[in-house]
C-alpha cells in the first residue's frame, strides 16, 4: 500500500506541533483548544490558487469608460497653463479633468494634496490633468495630447537639500487644514515632528564610561505589489451617489475622505472591496479612487475604471520613506546602557500623507526592547521632491530596528562584548518600563532573542570566518518592538444562517495576513463549531460594520475580540431559541464547552451547534444575529506632544528577533544569505502555518531590503522605475535555510493571547542580514542596502 | 499596455522577407519585442512572426560543428548535452537569461537581432567563433558574427533580409570556454557586466584565444588586444592577469547610477581572471568531463595588484 503521505498541516499536527522549520513554544494555553492552534488551509487559498479570485482589476460593468491620467515630467514646477483641447479632440474621449475642476486638497494629517495638482507639481509623476475615454487606448493616448506649461523651480532632492529651507515645497502650510496631530513648521520644509524624553541624555551620558555615535541610513523602497493601484468609480452627479469597486486597506478611512473631497454626505458614498493582490502599506492611502470618482461625476455617472502601470506605480503611488537617522549611546563597562539619543529625518516627498504616523511608531521603537533610563528622541518629517512616502509593512519601525541594531553590534565591539550578550543583558522582560515609561506587561525578547540565535546554530559560530570557497562569512542578529496603533476600534456582525452555518461581517481586509481565517478560527474554537461552516463575509461599506484599517498588524488581535463578543451574543440567543422550543425558563438551557446547547435541569435534553439547522428552533423565530466590538479608548494614554511620556501608548507590543548567517564573495561583492533563524513572541499561534508562511515570505521581502531594493533618484527624477532595475529577490534569490520559533507569551487583552504577527516578520530581517553582513566584512556599512560596491571598496574597522 | 497591430504570420520566406521590407517588425520568441510596445518603446503597427519559416527552424551538432536555426530557443540549448560538453560559454550564457518561462520562448536569432549590449548568448557565441547566415530574396550570406553587428542596436543587414541560421564550428578536445554574467539576483536580470573567453591549450601553451566583453560597450564586443597578450603565451597566473589588466584599460566603464566606472572597472579585471581560469580549466579536461561546473575559487593573481583593503583579521586563503 501506497504510503500516505503527510501534508505540512498534517505532519504538524502529530508531531508534538514541530516540524523542521517551524517550532511553537506553548506557554500560557491550556491546549484544550481543537481550532485555534491548529494549522488551517486557509479560506482564501483555493479561490486565489485556482484563478477565481476577483480583484480590483477583474471588476467590470457595461458602459464603463476608462481612465488615464497626465503626469508632470518634471519634479517641481509652477503650472501656468493647462491645455487639453487636443486631447478632447482624441475620438472616444469623453471628460478632461484638471485641478481646477476639483481643487479641495485632502491629507490624513494635513490637507497639502490636491486630488489633481492645482498650481504646482511637487513631484515627477504627480497627475496634472486626467482623461475618461470609451477604451484605455484613446484614453491613454488622450493623456499623453494634453499641453502642460510649466515654469521649472529648483528641486529638492536629498534630505539634506530640505533642511536647507532654501526651496520650500509648501510654501505656507497655514492655508492647509490640519489636525490636531501633525505639526508643521511654518517657512519651512518639515511637515511634522516628533520629540521624545525620558530621564536626563545629559546625566546619562555623564554616567556612562563610554559613548558611542553612529549613524544609519535606510533607502527608500516601493511595495512593488503584484497588483497595480486600481479602482472603478461610478458616481451620479445628480443623487452624490458615489460607489467605488477598490483593492484597498481602510475602507472607512477612505469612504470618510471621498465623502469630504466631493462634498457629499459621508452615507452616500459606498466602497466595495475586491481581493487585494499585495497590500504592504501600499493600498492604506487613496491613489486611482479620488481620480476615478471625479471623471465619473463629470461624466454623467457613467462607470469609470482606473488602472495603473507599472511605471505609474513606482513613480506616483507612493514608496517607504528615506530615513537619515543619528544615534548616540551611552553605556557602562559592564554593558548597561545609560542614555540614548536620536535624530532622525525622514524624506518624506511632496506630501505629508501618513508620515507623521510612521514617524510616531519608529518613534516609540527607536531605542528598541530595551532598558534605556534616558531617552531624547528628535524626528522630522521633510519635504522634498519626490514620491510620497506612507506606510510600508512595519510603519518605520523597521528602519528603526535596524539603526538600534547597528548601534547595538558597535558598542558590543567596542566594549568586546558578546553581540548577544549585550542585547540579553539590556533587554526588556515582563514587568520592565519601557519608553514611554509604560509598564510592559507582556514581552519576551529574552526569549526570542536566545531562540532566534539557537535556530541558525549561533553559540557554534564565530562572529565571522572564511569558507573554503574564500567567501567571508558571518552571522547578526536583531530584535525589536513595535506597538499597535493605539486608540483604535473595530466592530462586526455575526449572522446565523438557516442552516446553522456562520457569516462574519468584518471590515479586516484579507491581504494575505490570513485573517478571514483567522476570525473563523475564533468563532468555531467559541462555538465548539466546524470552521467549514463559518465564513467572512465580502466587504462593503454600506452593510459591514465599522473597523478603523486594517494596518499595524491589528486585525487579528481587535477583529478577533469582537467576534469572541459577538459568539457569546449567538451563544445566548440560542439558548433563548431552545428554552422557547423545549418550553422552559431560558436561564435553564445553557451553551457548554462541546457545543451543546443543553438543558441544565436535563442533560439528555441538548442540541449539538451543527444540529441547531434542522433542529427547528429557529423555525419562525427571531433571527440569530449579534454584534461584537472592540476599542481600545479606554485603556490608552494618549502620549502628550511634550516628551511623550504614556502609561498606555499602545494596547501590545510586537516582540521578535531574528539571527542571520551570510557569506559574501569578496571578489564580487555579492552576498548570499544562507540561513536565518526567527523567534516571535505572537501571543498565541492562531493559525501556526499562517504564522510561518508570513514570516518566511518576510524574510525574503526582508532580503531586498538588506541588500537589493532602493529607489534611485537624480535630481529628481526616478531612475529605476521598473522591475527590471528596481531589484525585487526572485524566488531563485529565496533558498535561504529557515527556521522559525513562536513564543507563546500570551496577551491578556488579546483573542486567546494572540499579539500580532503581519509585519514584525520583517522588522528585524533587514538588520539581522546588515549586521552579519557587517561582521562577514568587518566593516560598519552604515545604509541599507548594502551593495556590491559598498563591499568591494569597504573601510574596515580597525578598534 | 500592448497598443493593438496588425499580425502577419507567413510560411513562405520571400513573402516574410517583403513584409519586413516593407517595415513590418519581426517577432519570434516576442520576449523583447512585445515588452517594448507594451512600455511603448516599440509603435510598430505591423508585426511580422516569423515562427513558421522552416529556413529559420531546427538545430544541430555534427562534426562540423553547431546548425543551430535563428529559432532555436535558449531553453534548448541548455538541455542539450553537446552544448554542455563543448560550447559551455553558451550553456552559461543561454540558462542565465530571464527565467526558465522566458527561456522556452526566447530565441537566439532574437538575442542577437534585439542588439542590446547587455545580451548573454552573443559573448559566447562571439568568443565560438560563431557565422550568421542572413537570407532574402536574393540569396545567402555568411557574416562572422563579430563582422555583423555594425554599431549600437545596428546590423550588416539589408530591410528585406532575415537572419536565418547559426553556424558555430566544433571546438578542438582541448578546448575550454566559460561565461560569467554579473548580476544583483539569482534570475530575471541583465548583466551588469559580462565575459566570456574560449581558450586551446597545446603544451601549456595558448594556442588560440578569443575573449569577448558584454555590457561594455555598444554591442557585445571581442576585446582583441587582450587576446593578442595570451596568444602564443605559455600558461600562467600572470600572464592572465595582464590580459585582465589589457581587457580593463579596452572596457572603459563609465559611471552610471546603476555602478561606478570604479565599480566596473575592478569587476571586468576580476572576471576576466576568473573567466580565463575556468575556460583554461576546462580546455585541460577530457571531453567527458568539460560539462561539469567549476567552482568558482579565488584565484592566484587576484591578490595584491589592486589596493585592497586590509583583511588581518580575516584568514583569507588566497
Amino acid at each position: 500500500m501506497a504510503q500516505h503521505v503527510l501534508t505540512p498541516c498534517e505532519k504538524y499536527q502529530r508531531e508534538g506541533h514541530e516540524w523542521d522549520r517551524l517550532v511553537v513554544k506553548r506557554k500560557d494555553t491550556d491546549g484544550v483548544e481543537t481550532v485555534v492552534g491548529h494549522s488551517q488551509i486557509r479560506k482564501d487559498a483555493i479561490a486565489k490558487a485556482t484563478g477565481t479570485a476577483q480583484y480590483g482589476a477583474d471588476v467590470n460593468f457595461p458602459g464603463q469608460l476608462y481612465g488615464a491620467c497626465t503626469r508632470s515630467p518634471h519634479p517641481h514646477a509652477r503650472i501656468l497653463s493647462v491645455n487639453t483641447e487636443k486631447a478632447r479632440a482624441v475620438p472616444g474621449v469623453r471628460v478632461v479633468i484638471t485641478g481646477k475642476d476639483y481643487p479641495e486638497p485632502y491629507g490624513q494629517f494635513i490637507a497639502d494634496q490636491p486630488i489633481i495638482a492645482l498650481d504646482k507639481v511637487r513631484y515627477q509623476g504627480e497627475t496634472v490633468a486626467a482623461v475618461a475615454a470609451e477604451t484605455e487606448e484613446a484614453a491613454r493616448e488622450a493623456a499623453s495630447l494634453v499641453e502642460v506649461e510649466y515654469e521649472l523651480l529648483p528641486v529638492v532632492n536629498s534630505i539634506e537639500d530640505s533642511i536647507k529651507n532654501e526651496t520650500l515645497i509648501h510654501e505656507d502650510w497655514s492655508r492647509y487644514e490640519c489636525s490636531s496631530a501633525c505639526f508643521p513648521e511654518q517657512g519651512t520644509n518639515i511637515g511634522d515632528s516628533f520629540h521624545l524624553n525620558k530621564g536626563d541624555v545629559e546625566k546619562g551620558f555623564a554616567e556612562a564610561d563610554l559613548i558611542v555615535e553612529s549613524k544609519f541610513l535606510c533607502g527608500q523602497l516601493q511595495h512593488t505589489l503584484i497588483e497595480t493601484h486600481t479602482a472603478t468609480a461610478q458616481a451620479n452627479p445628480y443623487t452624490k451617489e458615489i460607489d467605488v469597486w477598490t483593492p484597498n486597506q481602510s475602507p472607512f478611512s477612505i469612504r470618510g475622505l471621498i465623502a469630504k473631497i466631493f462634498g457629499v454626505p459621508t452615507e452616500k458614498v459606498r466602497l466595495i472591496m475586491t481581493d487585494i493582490g499585495g497590500g504592504f502599506g501600499g493600498k492604506y492611502e487613496a491613489k486611482c479612487e479620488p481620480i476615478a470618482v471625479a471623471l465619473s461625476l463629470k461624466a454623467g455617472g457613467r462607470p469609470v475604471k482606473l488602472t495603473y502601470d507599472r511605471h505609474e506605480e513606482f513613480e506616483a503611488t507612493v514608496c517607504r520613506s528615506t530615513v537619515q537617522y543619528y544615534i548616540k549611546t551611552g553605556v557602562k563597562k559592564d554593558g548597561t546602557l545609560t542614555a540614548q539619543l536620536v535624530t532622525g529625518y525622514w524624506d518624506a516627498g511632496a506630501y505629508v500623507t501618513t508620515n507623521p504616523r510612521v514617524d510616531y511608531n519608529a518613534g516609540f521603537a527607536a531605542v528598541g526592547p530595551y532598558k534605556v533610563p534616558n531617552v531624547k528622541i528628535d524626528t522630522y518629517v521633510c519635504m522634498t521632491n519626490r514620491t510620497l512616502g506612507t506606510a510600508y509593512r512595519g510603519f518605520g519601525v523597521t528602519e528603526a530596528a535596524t539603526l538600534h541594531e547597528h548601534q547595538m553590534d558597535i558598542v558590543a565591539r567596542k566594549l568586546h562584548m558578546e553581540p548577544l550578550k549585550l542585547r540579553l543583558q539590556n533587554c526588556l522582560h515582563d514587568g520592565d518600563y519601557g519608553v514611554s515609561g509604560d509598564l510592559i506587561m507582556t514581552c519576551a525578547v529574552d526569549e526570542c532573542l536566545r531562540a532566534a540565535a539557537e535556530n541558525i546554530g549561533w553559540d557554534k559560530l564565530p562572529d565571522r570566518w572564511v569558507d573554503e570557497e574564500g567567501n567571508l562569512c558571518g552571522k547578526g542578529i536583531a530584535c525589536f518592538n513595535k506597538l499597535t496603533g493605539t486608540p483604535s476600534t473595530t466592530s462586526c456582525v455575526v449572522k446565523m444562517n438557516e442552516n446553522g452555518s456562520l457569516f462574519i461581517w468584518s471590515a479586516s481586509r484579507e491581504m494575505g495576513q490570513g485573517v478571514t481565517t483567522t476570525l473563523p478560527q475564533f468563532a468555531a474554537e467559541s462555538m465548539h463549531m466546524d470552521l467549514d461552516r463559518i465564513s467572512v463575509a465580502p466587504v462593503d461599506t454600506t452593510v459591514t460594520p465599522y473597523d478603523k484599517t486594517t494596518t499595524s498588524s491589528r486585525s487579528t488581535f481587535h477583529s478577533g475580540n469582537a467576534v469572541l463578543e459577538a459568539c457569546e451574543d449567538i451563544k445566548k440567543q440560542l439558548c433563548k431559541l431552545a428554552s422557547i422550543k423545549w418550553s422552559c425558563d431560558e436561564n435553564d438551557v445553557t451553551y457548554t464547552d462541546e457545543g451543546y446547547i443543553q438543558r441544565i435541569s436535563d442533560a439528555e435534553q441538548r442540541i449539538h451547534i451543527h444540529d441547531v439547522g434542522k433542529s427547528g428552533i429557529m423555525h419562525e423565530q427571531l433571527p440569530v444575529i449579534a454584534i461584537g466590538r472592540y476599542g481600545t479608548s479606554d485603556i490608552f494614554d494618549p502620549p502628550p506632544v511634550d516628551g511623550r511620556q504614556s502609561s498606555r501608548p499602545t494596547v501590545m507590543w510586537m516582540i521578535g528577533a531574528q539571527a542571520a548567517v551570510v557569506k559574501v564573495n569578496p571578489i564580487t561583492g555579492l552576498v548570499k544569505v544562507t540561513k536565518m533563524g526567527a523567534a516571535h513572541d505572537i501571543g498565541k499561534a492562531i493559525n501556526p502555518t499562517g504564522c510561518l508562511q508570513q514570516i518566511e515570505g518576510a524574510i525574503v521581502m526582508g532580503i531586498g531590503h538588506a541588500l537589493m531594493e532602493e529607489m534611485i533618484y537624480e535630481d529628481g527624477n526616478l531612475r529605476n522605475g521598473n522591475m527590471v532595475d528596481y531589484k525585487v529577490p526572485t524566488f531563485m534569490d529565496s533558498d535561504v535555510e529557515t527556521k522559525i520559533t513562536l513564543v507563546e507569551n500570551g496577551h491578556p487583552e488579546g483573542p486567546y493571547g494572540v499579539k500580532g504577527i503581519g509585519e514584525p516578520g520583517l522588522v528585524p530581517t533587514a538588520a539581522a542580514i546588515a549586521n552579519a553582513v557587517c561582521h562577514a566584512c568587518n566593516t560598519d556599512f552604515d545604509s541599507l542596502p548594502i551593495k556590491p560596491e559598498h563591499i568591494l571598496f569597504r573601510k574596515e574597522v580597525n578598534d | 499596455m500592448l497598443p493593438k497591430f496588425d499580425l502577419y504570420m507567413p510560411e513562405d520566406f520571400v513573402e516574410a522577407c517583403a513584409l519586413k521590407a516593407d517595415g513590418a517588425k519581426p517577432v519570434a520568441g516576442g520576449t523583447d519585442v512585445f515588452v517594448n510596445m507594451h512600455g511603448g518603446k516599440d509603435k510598430s503597427a505591423r508585426v511580422l512572426d516569423i515562427k513558421r519559416l522552416k529556413e529559420l527552424q531546427g538545430q544541430r551538432f555534427s562534426e562540423s560543428g553547431l546548425d543551430l536555426g535563428a529559432l532555436t530557443t535558449h531553453r534548448e540549448i541548455e538541455v542539450w548535452d553537446e552544448i554542455r560538453s563543448r560550447y559551455y560559454a553558451m550553456f552559461q550564457g543561454c540558462s542565465q537569461v530571464g527565467s526558465v518561462q522566458i527561456r522556452h520562448r526566447a530565441t537566439l536569432g532574437g538575442n542577437i537581432m534585439n542588439g542590446a549590449p547587455s545580451a548573454d548568448s552573443i559573448g559566447p557565441l562571439l568568443v565560438h567563433d560563431a557565422v550568421v547566415t542572413v537570407a532574402g530574396p536574393d540569396g545567402e550570406r555568411e557574416i562572422p558574427l563579430d563582422k555583423f553587428y555594425t554599431g549600437f542596436k545596428k546590423f550588416d543587414i539589408q530591410p528585406d533580409e532575415l537572419l536565418t541560421r547559426l553556424h558555430v564550428p566544433l571546438p578542438p578536445d582541448n578546448a575550454g570556454s566559460a561565461y560569467y554574467k554579473y548580476m544583483r539576483r539569482n534570475a530575471m536580470d541583465l548583466a551588469l557586466m559580462g565575459v566570456s573567453a574560449y581558450v586551446e591549450i597545446e603544451d601549456q601553451h595558448f594556442t588560440s584565444v578569443r575573449i569577448a566583453l558584454t555590457t561594455s560597450g555598444p554591442t557585445p564586443m571581442r576585446s582583441y588586444s587582450a587576446e593578442q597578450v595570451l596568444l602564443g603565451q605559455p600558461v600562467s597566473d600572470e600572464i592572465i592577469v595582464q590580459a585582465a589588466e589589457t581587457v580593463e584599460r579596452e572596457g572603459k566603464p563609465r559611471s552610471s547610477w546603476r555602478s561606478s566606472a570604479e565599480f566596473r572597472t575592478r569587476l571586468l579585471h576580476d572576471i576576466t581572471i576568473i573567466v580565463l581560469h575556468e575556460a583554461v580549466q576546462r580546455a585541460l579536461k577530457p571531453v567527458a568531463l568539460k560539462a561539469e561546473a567549476i567552482p568558482m575559487r579565488q584565484y592566484p593573481g587576484l591578490d595584491g595588484l589592486k589596493p585592497r583593503p586590509k583583511m588581518e583579521d580575516v584568514s583569507c586563503s588566497m
